[in-house]
């Protein structure tokens, strides 16, 4: 307790004395943490935008017109009961004829024609990759006619998905270490800069858990600080193009303003482990070094 | 209390600073290491708080062998040991107060404690009044005293002083050591690495020459006419 306390003085002490070289840590904290929180917002969202966009993905079963509605409706209840099928709907002959001349009501020669259509099934998968068996099976049930499935789409939605994921990632991995080595550098500045209190430290009896204590609780304040400030700025921005976005690109809306505590949360946690690594892995080198004899 | 035996050390750069010294300092004892400078006092004595490690031999302090002594134990080790630096090694942006403080703070002494023990340590080294200086507002006496005040903090058994004098005016240093006379008196061991030839002829106590890195002389007395600077 009275090292913690000693540690906690020493640490707040340092931070005030050496303020320039605090100031220039917080900033490469803040510049690396407004990077990732910045990308972790655009990623979240375009994962958003791309799942959407793979629900509305969907398998168009057509019945023969000779096939009675008892057998659509059997076909809509068996393909509903598949594994990956999250919602399969019957679309009569008759409503589907109805939307036709809806879509089509410009045309007036095309609406006293007799209905062409047969009854249809929409089906609607858990996931775009599900929907390719889902079509496979739904061709060999009795009374369907043909089987309509977007694979272009379903693939391209398929692959978005994934290479966003992914990049998210990487984006996300290599920011971090840029960040670490940044911090490692700066807290290895400052060693070099205290490099008397340090060794004056061990002369007089400080052991090196003893010695890094300030330097780790002063990363993890570095990183704390740092991120409280990006993840400040973040929420700030992302909460001015909440308010824009909806009269620029009202048809692709934004996440949830929530998204912003996740994601604070996560950038204020990886701000501490920067500083608190950073910071220990430059004691770790210096204090081997020092501790030669 | 502390033993030499058979003890060289041989720098990295090839530099012999000591051949084979064997030597013993009793307990409750005032020894001066003399000689000219670069000829292996100062390696005496950093041997003893293990800033330096013997090439061959032994150095057992307090019935320890240094050099054998795993890292974990060396901090320990200096927190027996009371030592005045050359430099003084004073933190420079720490306050008369605070450069105190921290020598206990280091060994996990309590608030309350070191507030006891730092208003007594102060006026003891009559810096009652320089409490909230920092060492660049202080006099090389007055660092002098506050580096000695320093090394007494945790009653070390064992006080090693390089040069103490190196820095002051004739007057502190006789003054610097009447204090060390007074600190010896109470039953410390001290050592002094001294080429301070007034003081050492002054205080006719047992004095140990080094020469080229050898013993040459060890006996009660002054500086000698063979140690010149």
């Amino acid at each position: 307790m009275r090292t913690l306390d000693f540690w906690l003085r020493e640490a707040a002490q340092n931070l005030r004395r050496h303020a320039l070289m605090s100031l220039a840590a917080t900033g490469t904290v803040l510049m690396a943490m407004l990077l990732l929180g910045t990308s972790s917002v655009c990623m979240r969202n375009l994962k958003t935008w791309a799942s959407a966009a793979a629900d509305q993905a969907q398998v168009s079963v057509y019945m023969d017109r000779e096939a009675s509605r008892e057998q659509a409706r059997a076909v809509a209840r068996q393909l509903s009961r598949l594994e990956g099928v999250r919602h399969a709907a019957l679309v009569t002959k008759e409503a589907g004829f109805d939307r036709l001349r809806q879509q089509l009501r410009c045309d007036p020669a095309l609406l006293d024609i007799p209905n062409p259509l047969s009854d249809a099934i929409k089906v609607w998968g858990d996931r775009p990759e599900a929907l390719a068996s889902v079509a496979r099976t739904a061709q060999r049930l009795s009374g369907v006619r043909t089987v309509v499935q977007d694979r272009n789409t379903i693939r391209a939605l398929t692959m978005v998905k994934r290479t966003v994921t992914a990049a998210s990632l990487a984006m996300s991995a290599y920011l971090m270490l840029v960040a670490l080595v940044i911090i490692h550098n700066t807290i290895r500045l400052t060693l070099h800069a205290r490099r008397r209190e340090v060794e004056i430290m061990q002369l007089l009896g400080a052991t090196p858990a003893f010695i890094a204590g300030p330097f780790l609780l002063e990363g993890a304040a570095h990183g704390l600080l740092g991120a409280l400030l990006a993840a400040g700025l973040v929420a700030g921005g992302y909460a001015y193009l909440l308010r824009t976005w909806g009269t620029l690109l009202p048809f692709l809306p934004l996440s949830s303003p929530w998204i912003m505590v996740d994601v604070s949360a996560w950038m204020l946690g990886a701000g501490v482990l920067l500083g608190v690594v950073g910071s220990g892995l430059s004691l770790r080198r210096y204090l081997r070094q020092h501790l030669a004899t | 209390m502390l033993e030499y035996h058979q003890v060289s050390v041989i720098y990295p750069n090839g530099a012999h600073a000591l051949h084979e010294v064997t030597l013993t300092i009793g307990k409750g004892e005032f020894v001066f290491l003399v000689g000219p400078t670069g000829e292996g006092k100062s390696t005496l004595l950093r041997l003893a708080y293990r800033e330096v490690l013997p090439t061959t031999g032994q150095v057992i302090v307090n019935g320890k062998d240094v050099g054998r002594m795993p890292h974990s134990r060396v901090p320990h080790l200096r927190r027996e040991l009371g030592v005045v630096f050359q430099d003084f090694k004073l933190l420079p942006d720490k306050t008369a107060w605070e450069n105190l403080a921290f020598a206990l703070q280091v060994v996990g002494t309590s608030r309350q404690e070191i507030h006891r023990r730092l208003t007594e340590l102060l006026a003891q080294a009559n810096l009652e009044h320089k409490a909230d200086c920092f060492p660049s507002q202080l006099s090389a006496g007055e660092q002098q005293r506050l580096c000695i005040a320093r090394a007494l903090i945790n009653h070390p058994p064992l006080l090693l002083a390089d040069e103490p004098t190196g820095n002051l005016d004739p007057q502190t240093s006789q003054e610097t050591m009447d204090l060390l006379g007074r600190i010896n008196l109470n039953g410390t061991t001290v050592v002094v690495a001294s080429h301070d030839r007034a003081i050492v002829d002054q205080m006719q106590r047992r004095v140990v020459a080094i020469h080229g890195g050898r013993v040459t002389r060890d006996a009660v007395g002054g500086y000698g006419p063979e140690e010149s600077e």
